[in-house]
């Protein structure tokens, strides 16, 4: 008996269809899924491959028009979030979203207070409850620090013991690492392992092959809404998992070609604040043609140095010069009217506005461009959107379609296509491929190279440490608010060089 | 095309559980229910004097209406309606009493003026302050009303009245009646306009866009370049007129004169219509009416039979809550759509 119950998957989920009536797009067409109890489960595909779909059906955040769901064998009907809860499932979604406001602790107790008298909330029992997941899973935060202030891995682990201490037994990751950097998703990797160990069982979405062999024991792929391969018994190889994604493997690499000697950019002893630090003095410059990579912890202050340079930062000191001119003081539409274009880290609260249609997300930059005289040309909208949604390969139904119905890498497309095609003479990009399948990273990256060849300049964060070294002419690393090395292109340059020179500088213990 | 027609009927629901309501109050505080349901329900149409009155208490509530679309577009809340219709008319009047070489359309640019420029306050205070608008609106419009009030009693009052209230303006300038006797009048066509600017407003020019984008997400207006503090105080600016416009057009077309209270809580149930309308210019009309005709309902019953004006309070404030809990309405739309399977 005790056999059989341990054999048994202990979520199956069998020819799941689901269609989305807004956008007409069938979404899953007859997926399979069968995760056994206490392993971690990756589940594979490109961007719109349903990944997504399938894990909020089986969370109760969408419903399914037909299909079958196992718990431990028993059929069960999953109506709402709640019902999910209680069978132990619960989400860790692909755009973190925590009240910046909160604490940890409040964010974590959120939905389930403890009460006290009834009325009140008892802090301390809720302290000494989380404290108890904490100790039992081997996860730990600050409790008393606000979100705001938590870089992305702990807003992250935040997340995760909200799930643990609302009761889940069935975590799901959606892409998890596409925010995290090299060594975070190391990190990363060693809690969904500590939570195998409790006992959890862990289902894991990447579009990421290699993660996915690393430190997953089952993997299942889907492609355009139905399942195409789940592991058995030996395993696949790398290239056999991308091909079966659909991936073609070309790779694109910058070839050094000698950019011009012309100064886009040239920041001196720039100083600004962070929420976690003062950062600076920094100075660097940026050549007509170049892609400068820019890598860092979370706690480095890399991402608000994009940021400040973008102009969506305040900064207390020093200079930022473009093509000569002074830009220091200049506001976001000064910068922008002179060619600065943006690809910020949090794509979804920035860089999007979900409600609204793609049309008008796309248009950000250009809405004066196509109107006349204060009113908008609307045909003109429609026919530039359309140009953008072919050329970039949005998934989309219509331009009018609302973003939130888009799937998170197809939403990541809209605001690349929207800043690449306004051939910026800067472009500040910050992880611009986190959240794409391979097929779309080297699109993306054929895109900012000839962005590169028509003269523009790129200062691109990314915490994917090979995107760097693929795709960058030049390197700095930022450690502490300070910039610390820097490393021209050149092929004998590793990743574990670059690995090395991040840790030197950093105190190792920061990362336990 | 399908958003329209899921407010249909999340409209038709509220329109639905408003007169049930209405039904069970009556039922249960009349001697005569039956009596009072037929004046309740029909009254307001039954003859042209009560539905000129009907469709001309509607014309402030589209203004406050359009108001408070303009603000929640882009945002901002603006609690202050009443304060800013109140305080607008006020000044409006005023100067349509006492200057020689006035005109119906100074009146209205005063008032509108004078709202626009309280409601502009709250967005400053709101910009350099960083006080919530939510709070400064509604405390200010709190204030404004007390002042208001001690005008219409003691400088400007008209010694003559019996009650607190101006003199009355010139004749000349007041709207002319379309369906005497009743209170309907030609401001009606300046209201339908407004909702008509204001949608081409919203839709289609660059401002609704800039006002569309700060409203849902305002860190991706900032993003883009967009001049958010601008846009705030822009459209609490257009907000407060609107609210002063309504009130001024109100006395041109009805009262002849700022009478103490005139307002039955345009600014209020202003805020209720934009809710029903869900910020859709258009729909304010509908919504505007629903509320007016409630309020009709009411008085002519209370003449008719014995229904006090109170019933329409509750009424109305059965339907505040309504669309306060217009999320479960939305579900059961919703619900029942997936039943039939559309
Ligand atoms: N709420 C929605 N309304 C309409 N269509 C939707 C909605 N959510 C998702 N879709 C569509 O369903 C398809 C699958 O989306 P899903 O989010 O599951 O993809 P995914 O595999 O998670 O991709 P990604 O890696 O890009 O996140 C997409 O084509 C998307 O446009
Ligand atoms: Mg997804």
């Amino acid at each position: 008996m005790f056999l059989v119950s341990e054999m048994s998957p202990h979520i199956e989920m069998r020819e799941i269809y689901k269609t989305f009536p807004i956008s007409h797009t069938i979404a899953l067409k007859g997926a399979n899924l069968c995760v056994e109890r206490g392993t971690i489960h990756a589940l594979l595909g490109e961007n719109g491959a349903g990944k997504t779909t399938l894990m909020k059906i089986l969370c109760g955040l969408e419903r399914m028009d037909s299909g079958k769901i196992f718990l431990k064998a028993k059929q069960v009907s999953i109506r709402n979030h709640r019902d999910a809860l209680k069978y132990g499932i619960a989400m860790v979604h692909q755009n973190l979203n925590l009240i910046e406001d909160f604490t940890a602790l409040e964010n974590i107790i959120l939905q389930k207070m403890p009460p006290k008298y009834l009325l009140f909330f008892d802090s301390t029992k809720a302290k000494q409850m989380i404290n108890n997941v904490m100790e039992q899973n081997g996860i730990f935060v600050d409790l008393q620090k606000k979100a705001a202030d938590l870089p992305v891995a702990e807003r992250q682990k935040v997340e995760i013991l909200r799930v643990l201490y609302l009761g889940a037994e069935i975590l799901i990751f959606d892409e998890p690492t596409s925010y995290l950097n090299e060594l975070e998703s190391e990190q990363f990797f060693k809690v969904m392992k500590k939570l195998k160990e409790s006992g959890k069982t862990i289902i894991f979405i990447t579009h990421n092959a290699q993660d996915a062999l690393a430190v997953s024991d089952k993997i299942t792929i889907l492609r355009n809404g139905v399942t195409v391969y789940s592991s058995k018994g030996s395993r696949p190889s790398l290239s056999e998992l991308t091909l079966m994604m659909a991936g073609e493997t070309e790779i694109v690499r910058k070839q050094f070609t000698g950019y011009g000697s012309k100064k886009v950019l040239q920041v001196e002893n720039l100083v600004f604040k962070s929420e976690r630090q003062i950062v600076g003095p920094i100075s660097f410059e940026i050549k007509e043609g170049e892609i400068l990579g820019l890598i860092g912890f979370n706690s480095s202050g890399a991402v608000e140095l994009t940021e400040a340079i973008a102009g969506m930062r305040k900064t207390l000191n020093g200079k930022i010069t473009f093509h000569g001119k002074d830009i220091t003081e200049k506001d976001m539409a000064e910068r922008r009217k002179l060619g600065v274009g943006y690809i910020p880290q949090k794509k979804t609260q920035v860089g999007l506005s979900t409600k609204l249609p793609v049309a008008e997300n796309l248009i950000i930059n250009k809405y004066k461009e196509l109107s006349c005289l204060g009113w908008l040309k609307y045909k003109e909208i429609g026919e530039w959107s359309n140009k953008l949604i072919e050329e970039f390969e949005i998934k989309v139904f219509s331009p009018w379609q609302p973003v939130e119905t888009l799937s998170g890498g197809n939403m990541q497309r809209v605001v690349i296509a929207r800043e690449v095609r306004s051939m910026p003479r800067l472009l500040i990009a910050c992880d611009p491929t986190s959240g794409l399948d391979l097929r779309s990273v080297n699109f993306v990256h054929k895109k900012f190279l000839k962005l590169c060849e028509e003269g523009s300049s790129i200062l691109m964060y990314s915490s994917d440490l090979d995107e760097i070294l693929k795709i960058c002419d030049r390197i700095l690393i930022m450690s502490k608010g300070k910039l610390v090395a820097q490393y021209e292109k050149d092929p004998s340059l590793t990743k574990n060089k670059l690995i090395e020179a991040i840790l030197s500088n950093e105190s190792r213990a920061e990362l336990a | 095309m399908r958003v329209e027609q899921n407010w249909l009927r999340v409209f038709l629901f509220t329109t639905i559980v408003a007169f049930v309501c209405g039904s069970v109050i009556i039922v249960f505080t009349s001697k005569n229910p039956s009596l009072a349901m037929r004046w309740f329900y029909l009254g307001p149409l039954s003859n042209g004097y009560f539905f000129g009155n009907m469709l001309s208490g509607s014309i402030p509530l589209i203004f406050t209406g359009l108001a408070a679309v303009i603000a929640f577009c882009a945002g901002t809340f603006n609690l202050g309606l009443e304060g800013q219709l109140y305080f607008g008319t006020l000044w409006g009047t005023f100067v349509a009493i006492n200057l020689t070489d006035t005109s119906t359309l100074l009146a209205m640019l005063i008032a509108f003026s004078v709202g626009a420029l309280i409601g502009a306050l709250c967005g400053l205070l709101k910009i350099v302050l960083k006080v919530d608008e939510l709070l400064s609106s509604f405390l200010i419009s709190l204030a404004l009303i007390h002042i208001t009030d001690y005008f219409l009693n003691n400088p400007l009052r008209d010694p003559l009245a019996g009650l607190s209230a101006t003199k009355y303006v010139k004749e000349s300038i007041m709207f002319s009646k379309i369906l005497p006797p009743s209170n309907l009048h030609s401001g009606i066509f300046i209201a339908v306009t407004a909702v008509f600017l204001t949608y081409l407003l919203m839709n289609f020019t660059t401002f609704g866009y800039q006002i569309k984008v700060t409203g849902s997400n305002y860190e991706f207006a900032r993003y883009g370049g967009i001049k958010v503090y601008r846009v705030w105080l822009s459209a609490l600016f257009l907000s407060g007129g609107m609210a002063g416009l309504g009130g001024m057009i109100d006395v041109l077309g009805v009262h002849g004169r700022m009478i103490r209270g005139f307002s039955f809580g345009y600014g209020f149930n202003g805020i209720a219509v934009a809710l029903i309308a869900r910020n859709n210019p258009i729909f304010v009309i509908p919504a505007a009416l629903l509320f007016s005709y409630l309020e009709m309902g009411t008085q002519i019953s209370s003449i008719m039979a014995d229904i006090t004006p109170e019933i329409s309070k509750i009424l109305q404030a059965t339907i505040f809550y309504l669309i306060t809990a217009e999320r479960l309405v939305q579900f059961i739309v919703r619900k029942k759509e997936k039943i039939h399977g559309s």
